[in-house]
């Protein structure tokens, strides 16, 4: 039986370290590589989901589900967002990623930019999720319901 | 020997001193939402203690952190090389930390002090 997991939570923090701990268990018979890259991305997507979502007639929660389909592994969150400029930022994140040959030069670019001001904070997760995780992530933004799908192969 | 131990939420972070050498060890999970509000008063705190002293940082028993550390995790680091003494800092070779270990040998190049080095986890 492949591994499934949906759920949806309200914004609370707790959450993000129980479902972490649920795609591990989900996950318990692929291997370490593929649990750690899992439970790396579903927390990182949640904790983006819980930090800049919004909670919305439309979207009052936030959905998060967990699918394997043949070779392919896919964590998905849903949350509702009206801030237009978290959504053009997420958006200009994930076109960045998309076009990024070499993705862990991304992340370093933004380690240095951390070291050189420790005062600044954020900006990694989505690139944690790719070069980490080794994700594609894609957005889709429609009446301010953004739906953030990470995918990858299992072997 | 001197002892401090700082923990929250599942994080601990204990650091001791004997003479002129120190080791700070990570252990637990960092996954709240704001690490530094946590970590930034740690920092201070065992900057203070741990001033003239050869400093190792042992991130290898951590179990996860999140994006959010990283920035704390590396101001620790940035404070510590300051100091002017030898600073390792031991990530594991396992898992979640090994890309972790890799960048962070990348990044350290800027700091004068620094020695990154990867540890089998036990």
């Amino acid at each position: 039986m492949q591994p499934e997991f949906q759920t949806t939570i309200r914004p609370v923090w707790h959450y993000v370290r129980e479902i972490r701990t649920h795609v591990g268990e989900a996950l318990a018979n692929y291997p370490s590589e593929v649990r750690t890259a899992a439970t790396i991305t579903a927390a990182e997507l949640l904790e983006n989901a819980i930090k800049y979502g919004e909670s919305m007639t439309q979207a009052p929660s936030i959905q998060f589900s967990l699918a394997v389909n043949n070779d392919e592994l896919r964590i998905e969150t849903v949350n509702g967002c009206t801030n237009p400029r978290g959504l053009k930022e997420l958006r200009d994140r994930i076109d960045e990623l998309a076009a990024a040959r070499d993705k862990v030069s991304l992340y370093l670019t933004r380690l240095e930019e951390l070291l050189a001001r420790p005062s600044e904070t954020g900006k990694l997760g989505l690139y944690r999720i790719a070069f980490e995780g080794e994700f594609d992530v894609v957005c889709t933004i429609k009446d301010n319901i953004v739906t953030v799908t990470a995918t990858r192969k299992i072997s | 020997m001197i002892d401090w131990t700082y923990e929250q939420d599942g994080l601990v972070v204990t650091a001791s001193r004997a003479g002129g050498k120190a080791r700070i060890h990570w252990s637990g999970v960092s996954d709240s939402r704001s690490p530094s509000a946590f970590l930034v008063p740690v920092e201070q705190e065992l900057l203070t203690h741990l001033r003239d002293a050869e400093v190792t940082v042992d991130f290898s028993q951590l179990e996860y952190m999140n994006s959010a550390t990283v920035a704390p995790m590396l101001s620790l680091i940035k404070g510590l090389d300051a100091i002017g003494k030898p600073i390792v800092v031991i990530f594991s070779t396992a898992d979640w930390q090994r890309p972790h270990l890799k960048c962070m040998t990348a990044v350290a190049r800027t700091l004068k002090n620094v020695t990154i080095e990867g540890r089998a986890q036990q």
